[in-house]
């Protein structure tokens, strides 16, 4: 049998929050890696960050590209790969991903959120072949073929807004007719020619080798029609995907991973903490969904682990003044 | 080794392929998907994706930021 390759941390996520968490538990001298698909996580589909402090004003991808040279630094690596199952066996926890497997101590679950999908027939098939989840990455793409940009919140409006520069035609597909996004910003798309279908949902994708069409219908109507795009940009939020972890922690009722103060996760309905698992950054109950509180949140779940590992109990308020030694 | 970049002014990925070409000293030629519509079309025939950026290295296609890929493919440590 191959012995696998052991650590002491495994990050899961590769965002600000599991690249603090990196950071914070390689300079605690704990042999950690980071598994995750998207360097950079959720703030690579913005354009500019300026409310972290230290930049009044930086790129995203030249943020996320500081966080990775610093992380790696400390001999860190970032593996790019899907996580398919974590599993407790004696000692630890074995993560196996879609091309491998290891073994660690202690996990710091710091995916964050994912893209929230319409679950239609098609759109797993056309993903990436017409079916997007990022405007401004793929949009250029579509110069001069018709889109439907589907959702009602700011995203789907910025979407909607971008595409109007590039696509022949951009229609708007919302499933009631109030918007969560700006009014500012509904107007400005008005004005750009971008036609609104509201109460309609998108039933089908359909395509050859790319997206030809979609099946939309009013919800209040019955109607259904097909209508003729190239690109379907789907922009309807995002949420916790929870495959991975529903058995092994607990959840609130919005499917967030429920911490305590130190980034400790529970057994499944429960109030015992579970040993060994921690969690960091927009996949936990923590509020406000900033670069700034992932990274911070990343820092306790690392520090927690360091402690769990050694066997150190905390009680009450700890200092740690140890960042300088390693 | 010939290198070509597709990719596109907004597209946060492809700013990110570009740094760790340039910080890997490895020379590419950069199509322009946004400014060559072309070049787009070809893009989307060779690779049978809408996606960018995509970066062919000797005829093979490394679709989206992959690091790993993208060193196995450069022969990079």
């Amino acid at each position: 049998m191959i012995e696998l390759e052991e650590f002491d941390v495994i990050i899961i996520g590769a965002g600000p929050a599991g690249m603090t968490a990196g950071i914070y538990a390689s300079r605690r001298a704990l042999k950690t890696v980071i598994i995750g698909q998207v360097i950079g996580g959720q703030i690579m589909s913005t354009t500019w960050i300026e409310n972290y402090p230290g930049f009044k004003q930086i790129k995203a991808v030249e943020l996320v590209k500081k966080f990775e040279d610093h992380v790696r630094s400390f001999g860190v690596d970032i593996i790019q790969d899907l996580v398919t199952e974590i599993k407790e066996v004696e000692g630890g926890f074995i993560v196996k991903t879609s091309t491998n497997e290891y073994k660690a101590k202690a996990v710091i679950l710091a995916f964050g959120k994912s893209p929230r999908t319409l679950n239609v027939p098609g759109e797993k098939e056309y993903t990436g072949k017409g079916v997007s989840y990022c405007a401004v990455c793929d949009g250029p793409l579509f110069r001069g073929k018709p889109v439907a940009v589907v959702g009602g919140g700011n995203s789907a409006f910025e979407a909607a807004h971008f595409l109007s520069q590039i696509a022949s035609k951009v229609y708007l597909i919302h499933r009631s007719e109030t918007f969560r996004a700006f009014e500012t910003l509904v107007e400005d798309v008005k004005k750009r020619g971008v036609e609104f279908l509201l109460n309609t949902e998108v039933r089908e994708i359909k395509g050859d080798k790319f997206v030809k069409s979609i099946v939309i219908e009013n919800n209040k109507t019955g109607e259904r029609r097909e209508l003729e795009v190239n690109g379907v940009f789907i922009e309807i939020g995002s949420e916790v995907k929870t495959d991975l972890i529903k058995d092994l922690v607990k959840l609130d009722e919005s499917n967030h991973v429920v911490i305590n103060e130190k980034g400790e996760t529970f057994y499944p309905n429960s109030d015992k903490v579970r040993p060994g698992i921690f969690a960091a950054g927009d996949l936990t109950n923590v509020p406000f969904k900033q670069i700034v509180v992932s990274a911070g949140e990343g820092c306790k779940a690392a520090l927690q682990a360091y402690n769990y590992i050694h066997g150190i109990q905390t009680k009450g308020i700890v200092a740690d003044w140890s960042a300088g030694k390693k | 080794m010939e290198v070509i970049l597709y990719s596109a002014d907004w597209c946060p990925w492809c700013q990110r392929t570009k740094m760790f070409l340039k910080e890997h000293k490895i020379k590419f030629k950069e199509v322009n998907v946004d400014k060559d519509p072309n070049a787009a079309l070809e893009l989307i025939e060779k690779t049978g994706q809408m996606g960018i950026p995509v970066t062919i290295v000797d005829g093979k296609p490394i679709i989206g930021y992959d690091v790993q890929k993208l060193k196995e493919a450069l022969k990079l440590k």
